[in-house]
């Protein structure tokens, strides 16, 4: 029988997602996770923050990656609302 | 605060950065001055917060001012964003662009503000004259 792998990752969250998500700074996630399904994951978690996660974007190391990203070990995820400086 | 060149958490210092910008080939200087207002969406402003990202906003920025500075060939182009708690008539961001004419210098000036306000991971979140806080819905 085929046991799931899972893998720890770092997340933090800026600006009002920070205040949404009321969330420990390292999460599981099953291997093979994209970005994409670990949104939907945070969605399904945090329904009041759904529509601005939907508009978010995440940098992983410190770089914007793409929603196909799929999460490695050890990795350091931010989860940036729409940005509004100026 | 770590030190970064364009974010800073200290009062931007407008006359100095303006006279860092003045080039012996530029005849046009540009000076863009992002401050804080009284007022948006009907409602009475006191304060604006602004936090950032403060190393990918750094990088950010500093990417926009190089491709800037290669598509208008510019003399020189400089941008720094303050982070922290800002007061009304205070500057939040400054862009300078220095180029030979003008009609580059205002272009390059308008495209770098219009690209860090869309690009770098920069929030603010106003504080209303009736107490109340408010997160800008920023650009999507």
């Amino acid at each position: 029988m085929l046991k799931n792998k899972f893998l720890k990752v770092e997340v933090q969250y800026f600006a009002q997602l920070a205040q949404l998500i009321c969330s420990k700074n390292t999460e599981t996630v099953l291997e093979g996770t994209s970005i994409q399904g670990f949104m939907q994951g945070l969605c399904e978690n945090y329904p009041a923050a759904e529509k601005i996660l939907k508009v978010s974007k995440v940098a992983v190391n410190e770089e914007m990656k793409e929603l196909d990203y799929v999460l490695k070990a050890s990795d350091a995820l931010c989860v940036f609302p729409p940005f509004s400086g100026g | 605060m770590e030190l970064f060149k364009h974010i800073t958490d200290k009062k931007i210092e407008t006359e100095s950065l303006l006279a860092e910008a003045y080039h012996q080939a530029a005849g046009a200087v540009v000076l863009f001055l992002g401050n804080i207002r009284n007022h948006h969406l009907g409602d009475a402003v006191d304060q604006v917060h602004y936090e950032a990202h403060l190393k990918m906003a750094d990088i950010s920025i500093a990417t926009i001012l190089a491709e800037a500075q290669q598509k208008w060939e510019l003399h020189y182009a400089h941008s720094v964003h303050r982070v922290g708690t800002l007061t009304v008539t205070e500057t939040a961001v400054i862009v300078l662009t220095a180029c030979s004419h003008r009609q580059q210098s205002y272009e390059a000036n308008r495209y770098i503000i219009d690209r860090i306000k869309k690009e770098s991971p920069i929030w603010k979140r106003e504080a209303l004259q009736d107490g109340s806080q408010r997160w800008s819905e920023g650009n999507v």
